[in-house]
C-alpha cells in the first residue's frame, strides 16, 4: 500500500480530531488536481501545460436551514511565526478562489465529491494551522494590520484583488477557530466522562432555532454544526437525556436533556448576556423549564464573568418582571448556569504544509 | 414588561437593517470578515444580508449596526467633578448603594460593582418607540457614574445632564464625611471674563493632549458676550429678528488657523465649543475625533466632552471610510488624558488672569 502523502495525513487529522464532533464529513480522494475549466483567465502566462487546480480534500454537511449540501473545496496550509506574510495568504486566496471557480463547472471535480446531485452549493475552506504553536497571529490582522510599536504597519491582503465570483464565499479556519473546536470537543469529552452528556453521537446534534426568514427543515436531533454556527459568538447545541444501563439492564439516568451552549466572546458587560438571554428566550430555549448550560469558551473572557452574568439575569428577570428569591441561587431558580472553560491543547500537527 | 429593554432583533430584523442603504457593501464584507468568510463585492447586497443574518448575532453586532444606522440613542457627554474629602472608597461603596435604593424604588434598575478599584453605578432605563422599526423601537439608556480614587482626590464622571447632576449631589450629600470636609469642584472659568483667555482654554486643551498630535480642527463655535441681550434671553432665543450676531459656528479644515475666526476673536467672540481630531504620535496612526464643550457659554461652566469615534487604520495608507466607537477602556484613557489637561489649563489660566488683574490695578 502506498504511503500517506502529508496532506492526506493531515486531512485525515483533521477529519477524526476535530470535524466529527461537529458532524462534518468527508468525501472523494484526497490530495488531487482537476482540469481548469477557465485555462484563459486562470493559467499563467508562462505555462506550457494544461492548466489545473488542486484540491486537498473536500468536507460536507447537509445545511439545515438552506436545505443544501455544502461542499468545501479545502485547500490545506500550515505556518509558523516566520513563515507567513501578506503575499502568501493573498497568492493562497486567490488560488482557492479560482479553484471553486473552476469546480462549480467542472465535471471531473464534481463526480469525484458529490454525492447529493440535486441542491448542494461548492465553497472554499482554508484550513491554516500552526505547526509550532507559537504564533498567536489573528488572520483579521493580515486584512486589518495593527499598530505596531514603532515604524510603519504592514501591508494588507485586499480582498478586491482576489478574484472571488459573485455569491462564491471563502472561509477561513485558522488556529484561533481550530482552538476553539478543540475546546468544545475536549470539554465534551469531559462531560461525557463525568456522565453529564450523552456518549451516542445521535443523542446530541446543534440547535436551529426556528427564525423568521430560516426554517429548519430536519426535524431530528443529530443536525451538523454549520461553519457559520461555528464562527458565530455562541453555538447551541441540543441533547437528551445521559442514561447508562447496568448488569441487570436497568436504566440509570444522570443527566437531564437540555442545551448546551458554547460562548465565545469575553462577557465584558451585562448588556452582551442581556442580549443573549433575550435571543434564547426568542429562540424558546430559555424559560425556566429546560436546563441551560453557557460554558465560556474565550480565552480573553473576564475573571468576574459569573457576577457578570447573574447581574444581566436579575435585571432580565426585574425588566420582565420574573419572580425569584433574592436569597438564593438565582441561575438555579432559572435552571440556566454559566461556567469558563480552560482553552483545550492546541491542535498539535507538526505536519508542515507550505504555501508555495 | 415591566421596564421596557432592549431586545435582541429576529433574522428578519437583521436582514432589513443590512439592506438599508446606510449600510455599504464595505460594512457587510468586513462583517463576514470579522466571521472569517471572505465574499465577493460583486454579490448582490440582498444576498449577503440573507446569508449574514443566517448566523447567531450578538450585543456588540446589534450595536455596530444600529450605530450605522444611526439608530442608537445620541450619546451624552461626560462632564468630571472632582472630590476632595476626608471620606474613603467604602464609604463611596455605602453612598452609591444608598443612591441604588432610591433608584429601585423609581422602578429603574441599578447595579453597583467595582472595577478594578474603580466604583461603577451602572443605571438603566429606556424609551419605546412603536413607530420606528424594530431596529430602533426600544432606546435604551444606559448610564454609568465612575468614581475613580485618584492621587489626593476622588474624580466622579457622569453624563452631563440634570438628572445624573442629582445623582451624584445625592452620592456626595450621603457621604459620612461632615460636609466642610467635603469640597466639590468642577473644570470652570466662570470667574474668567476674559474672552481672549476663554478661547486659550480650548486652543491650549485640543493641542496638549499627551502622546497624540493636533491633526484638524473641524468646528468651531464661538459666542459674543458683548450684547446688549440678558443671559436668559439668549439662551432662550431663536429670534431671527435679534440684530446682533450672538453666535457663530465655523465648519471646515484647520479652522482655528483661519483669518474668519481670528477676526471674530478680533471682535470678541469666544470659543464655547470645539470638534476636533487627534492622531496618534506613531507611524500609521489612527485618527480619533473629539467634541468638547462648556454647555453654558455664558459662565463658562458645564464643561464637557465626548467622543465622536475614530478612523481605523486599514493598511496601505488608507483609512476605513466609516468612523468605528471607541471601547470602554480607549474611551476611559482619553477622559483621563483630558481630566489632566483640561485641569491644569484652566490653573495655568486662573494664574495668567490673576496676573493680568494685578497688573491692571497696578496701573491704576
Amino acid at each position: 500500500m502506498a504511503e500517506n502523502g502529508p496532506i492526506e495525513d493531515v486531512a485525515k487529522k483533521i477529519s477524526d480530531e476535530l470535524f466529527t464532533r461537529f458532524k462534518w464529513r468527508r468525501n472523494g480522494p484526497m490530495d488531487q488536481d482537476f482540469l481548469c475549466e477557465k485555462q484563459e483567465q486562470h493559467k499563467p502566462a508562462k505555462k506550457m501545460q494544461i492548466h489545473t487546480h488542486p484540491t486537498d480534500v473536500v468536507f460536507y454537511y447537509k445545511d439545515p436551514y438552506l436545505n443544501k449540501t455544502i461542499y468545501f473545496n479545502t485547500d490545506l496550509k500550515s505556518y509558523n511565526k516566520s513563515n507567513i506574510n501578506r503575499t502568501k495568504i493573498e497568492a493562497g486566496l486567490s488560488s482557492l478562489a479560482k479553484s471553486i471557480a473552476c469546480a462549480k463547472r467542472s465535471p471531473d471535480w464534481q463526480e469525484k465529491y458529490i454525492i447529493d446531485n440535486n441542491n448542494y452549493e461548492i465553497r472554499g475552506l482554508l484550513f491554516v494551522y500552526n505547526h509550532d504553536n507559537e504564533s498567536t497571529k489573528d488572520f483579521y490582522e493580515f486584512f486589518y494590520p495593527p499598530k505596531p510599536q514603532s515604524g510603519r504597519r504592514a501591508s494588507a491582503v485586499k480582498v478586491d484583488r482576489l478574484g472571488i465570483e459573485k455569491n462564491d464565499q471563502i472561509h477561513i479556519i485558522e488556529p484561533k477557530v481550530i482552538d476553539y473546536m478543540i475546546t468544545i470537543n475536549t470539554d465534551i469529552e469531559h462531560l461525557i466522562a463525568s456522565k453529564k452528556f450523552p456518549d451516542d453521537d445521535d443523542d446530541y446534534g446543534f440547535h436551529y432555532p426556528q427564525l423568521t426568514l430560516h426554517k429548519s427543515s430536519e426535524k431530528h436531533l443529530n443536525k451538523p454544526a454549520t461553519i457559520e454556527l461555528i464562527t458565530s459568538p455562541y453555538l447551541i447545541i441540543k441533547h437528551n437525556e445521559t442514561i447508562t444501563y447496568n448488569k441487570n439492564g436497568d436504566e440509570q439516568k444522570h443527566y437531564d436533556k437540555g442545551f448546551l451552549i458554547y460562548y465565545n466572546r469575553e462577557g465584558k458587560e451585562d448588556m452582551e448576556f442581556l442580549y443573549l438571554l433575550d435571543a434564547l428566550s426568542n429562540f424558546q430555549i430559555f424559560d425556566g423549564d429546560n436546563k441551560i448550560r453557557i460554558r465560556v469558551t474565550n480565552r480573553n473572557n473576564v475573571p468576574a464573568i459569573k457576577s457578570v452574568f447573574i447581574r444581566a439575569l436579575k435585571n432580565y428577570a426585574n425588566a420582565w418582571g420574573l419572580a425569584y428569591d433574592e436569597d438564593k441561587d438565582i441561575m438555579k431558580q432559572f435552571n440556566i448556569e454559566i461556567n469558563s472553560i480552560n482553552t483545550a491543547k492546541k491542535f498539535v500537527c507538526t505536519q508542515e504544509i507550505t504555501w508555495d | 414588561m415591566k421596564n421596557n429593554y432592549l431586545y435582541s432583533v429576529t433574522d428578519k430584523a437583521l436582514f432589513d437593517g443590512l439592506n438599508q442603504h446606510k449600510i455599504t457593501t464595505n460594512h457587510t464584507v468586513d462583517m463576514f470578515l470579522k466571521r472569517g468568510v471572505l465574499v465577493s463585492k460583486n454579490t448582490p447586497k440582498k444576498n449577503l444580508a440573507k446569508s449574514f443574518c443566517r448566523y447567531h448575532h450578538d450585543y456588540y453586532d446589534h450595536q455596530n449596526i444600529a450605530e450605522v444606522l444611526g439608530m442608537t440613542p445620541r450619546k451624552e457627554k461626560t462632564t468630571s467633578s472632582f472630590i476632595k474629602t476626608s471620606s474613603d472608597s467604602d464609604d463611596f461603596w455605602d453612598a452609591a448603594n444608598e443612591l441604588k435604593t432610591s433608584i429601585i424604588n423609581n422602578n429603574d434598575q441599578c447595579n453597583i460593582y467595582m472595577d478594578s478599584d474603580d466604583i461603577i453605578v451602572d443605571i438603566t432605563y429606556s424609551s419605546l418607540h412603536y413607530e420606528k422599526s424594530e431596529f430602533n423601537q426600544i432606546v435604551k439608556k444606559n448610564a454609568k457614574i465612575e468614581i475613580i480614587k485618584s492621587e489626593d482626590s476622588f474624580i466622579i464622571r457622569r453624563p452631563d445632564n440634570e438628572q445624573f447632576e442629582g445623582y451624584v449631589d445625592d452620592i456626595i450629600s450621603s457621604l459620612v464625611a461632615p460636609k466642610s470636609d467635603t469640597e466639590k469642584s468642577d473644570i470652570n472659568l466662570f470667574s474668567i471674563s476674559d474672552s481672549k483667555l476663554r478661547s486659550k482654554f480650548f486652543i491650549q486643551f485640543v493641542e496638549g493632549v499627551q502622546n497624540y498630535k493636533l491633526r484638524n480642527v473641524s468646528d468651531v463655535f464661538v459666542y459674543n458676550p458683548d450684547c446688549q441681550f440678558s443671559a436668559e434671553e439668549i439662551m432662550n432665543s431663536d429670534d431671527d429678528d435679534v440684530p446682533e450676531i450672538r453666535k457663530v459656528s465655523l465648519k471646515g479644515k484647520s479652522v482655528l488657523d483661519s483669518q474668519e475666526l481670528k477676526s471674530l476673536f478680533d471682535r470678541g467672540f469666544y470659543i464655547w465649543k470645539i470638534r476636533w481630531s487627534l492622531e496618534e504620535d506613531l507611524a500609521d496612526p489612527d485618527i480619533f475625533e473629539f467634541e468638547a464643550q462648556f454647555s453654558d457659554m455664558i459662565n463658562f461652566t458645564g464643561f464637557s466632552y465626548i467622543s465622536k469615534g475614530y478612523w481605523k487604520y486599514k493598511g496601505n495608507g488608507e483609512y476605513n471610510k466609516n468612523k468605528s466607537q471607541l471601547d470602554q477602556d480607549k474611551n476611559s484613557h482619553f477622559l483621563t488624558l483630558f481630566e489632566k489637561s483640561a485641569l491644569e489649563i484652566m490653573k495655568s489660566i486662573h494664574t495668567e488672569y490673576e496676573g493680568v488683574v494685578e497688573d491692571e490695578s497696578c496701573e491704576e
